[in-house]
């Protein structure tokens, strides 16, 4: 059991104790960030091997990494930052809507 | 009662993430000890550089061997940046702001030059070089986000209007699809850059690799663009 | 690893790899244990420059002198130019909308 799988166990398991754990709505916004992140850097630890050198051959290496989780990955990045731009946006038209930043007021008025 | 109710409900939770993550580590375990060979990955090495003319590997697996995923996720970012600016008042164009020192306005005059050549020497090199349209795109987004935090919002609307952003993003977006459509003129697939034969010229120059560097470019125009809409929408929601 | 690198400089590196480590764990618990907001800006921006500047020394003397070196002295001037600038911007800004520290000793601004 090599160090970084534990590391990524450690950050998906932060982040959803973030969620579950906390009253104030923007703290639940980055706990979602650190549970993206997390899925990003195991996506990259699939593909490594021991010796081998970056996927750009400009001259004749022997070893090199896989290509295509990295291209997954880069397409992983931009999604997680447009779904934080619209969370954010709608935390604050709630912020608007209701004066407060709690779950437990929000969830007592309704309308 | 309700005081010992808390406290076994917040021990619960800690519990449950607790064996949760024990469950995870056994998966894990078995993931790291498996011996299968990949036999698509080492086509793509060995062979990538002779079919599609690109050096850098990852970019001709993004844009070339599976180049719909990259229109999958054009469509993402202009679907979130026309959410935002459906969501902001028209009117309201209030920001919290204030009169920044000569420091700063002296260092940001400095620095933008320089920002606009590493944004265009990581985009159009993309295929030689670690870099790409997308990390290009993000660094040419820095500059209308940085008028706007220092200048404020009234000056940063006068010099970069809207609507020239929206129009960048558009020709981005449609340009990707004019040029995917260039490989069904010419006999073979929807965004087929290599299997068309288009002119592949000698791996290692800037003019090589067949459509790549242009879609490069596309890209990187749409991402730049749509960056600095969403964030210009965020601001005027306060 | 001991054919090609001479144990000097390779002690060297280590030393300047492992202040780095110790900035920037100071730099995470002061901004979580420090009680005010000035107090918080103030080690941030220090320790965060420390253990950058650090961390790329001892690449630098790890690599010899080569290209690759130039290229990390041009990232080192890029930090010491952009980073006091931009904490020097929020502390003006938090300034004018009248967050004040606790207990004032001498004011600068108001002259």
């Amino acid at each position: 059991m090599e160090l970084p799988y534990v590391v990524v166990i450690i950050l998906f398991y932060l982040g959803i104790y973030t969620i579950i754990m906390n009253k104030n709505l923007i703290k639940i916004v980055v706990g979602v960030n650190i549970v993206e992140s997390s899925l990003i850097l195991l996506l990259i630890l699939i593909s490594f091997k021991l010796g081998g050198t970056a996927p750009i051959l400009d001259r004749k290496y022997e070893l090199v990494v896989d290509p295509i989780p990295q291209a997954l990955a880069l397409t992983a990045i931009v999604i997680g930052g447009s779904l934080i731009a619209v969370m954010l946006a709608l935390v604050i038209k709630i912020y608007k809507r209701y004066g407060t930043l709690n779950v437990d007021e929000i969830r007592k008025l309704r309308g | 009662m309700s005081r010992v109710h808390k406290i076994f409900r917040k021990f619960y939770k800690i519990g449950l993430v607790l064996f949760l993550a024990i469950f995870l580590l056994f998966i894990f375990d078995e993931i790291q000890n498996l011996d299968i060979k990949r036999y698509l990955s080492e086509h793509y090495i060995s062979e990538g550089v002779q079919e599609t003319g690109a050096i850098n590997l990852v970019t001709s697996v993004l844009y070339d061997y599976r180049g719909f995923d990259t229109l999958g996720e054009a469509t993402v970012i202009l679907t979130a940046a026309a959410t935002l600016s459906f969501m902001t008042p028209i009117k309201k164009v209030k920001m919290l702001g204030t009169e920044f020192t000569i420091i700063i306005y002296q260092t940001i005059i400095i620095i933008i030059p320089f920002l606009v050549v590493l944004g265009m020497n990581l985009i159009f090199f993309g295929h030689i070089s670690p870099g790409g349209g997308f990390v290009g795109g993000v660094i040419l987004a820095m500059i209308p986000i940085l008028v706007t935090i220092n200048y404020g919002i009234t000056f940063s609307e006068n010099k970069l209007k809207p609507n020239h952003k929206s129009l960048l993003e558009g020709i981005g977006a449609i340009g990707f699809i004019l040029l995917g459509l260039l490989g069904i003129f010419a006999g073979s697939n929807f965004l087929a850059s290599g299997q068309a034969n288009f002119g592949l010229g000698n791996p290692g120059e800037l003019i090589s690799a067949g459509l790549i560097p242009y879609l490069n470019l596309m890209i990187g125009i749409k991402v730049g663009a749509g960056l600095a809409a969403i964030f210009n929408s965020l601001i005027k929601e306060g | 690893m001991i054919n090609s690198i001479s144990i000097l400089r390779e002690i060297i590196a280590y030393v300047f790899l492992i202040t780095g480590t110790y900035f920037l764990i100071s730099n995470a618990i002061g901004m979580i244990r420090f009680p005010d907001f000035y107090l918080r800006l103030h080690a941030s921006s220090k320790c965060l420059i420390a253990g950058s500047i650090s961390v790329l020394m001892g690449c630098i003397v790890l690599e010899g002198i080569s290209y690759i070196s130039l290229k990390l002295i041009i990232i080192i001037i890029f930090l010491l130019i952009t980073n006091p600038v931009a904490i020097h911007a929020i502390a003006h800004f938090a300034y004018n909308y009248s967050i004040k520290p606790q207990k004032i000793v001498k004011n600068d601004i108001k002259q």
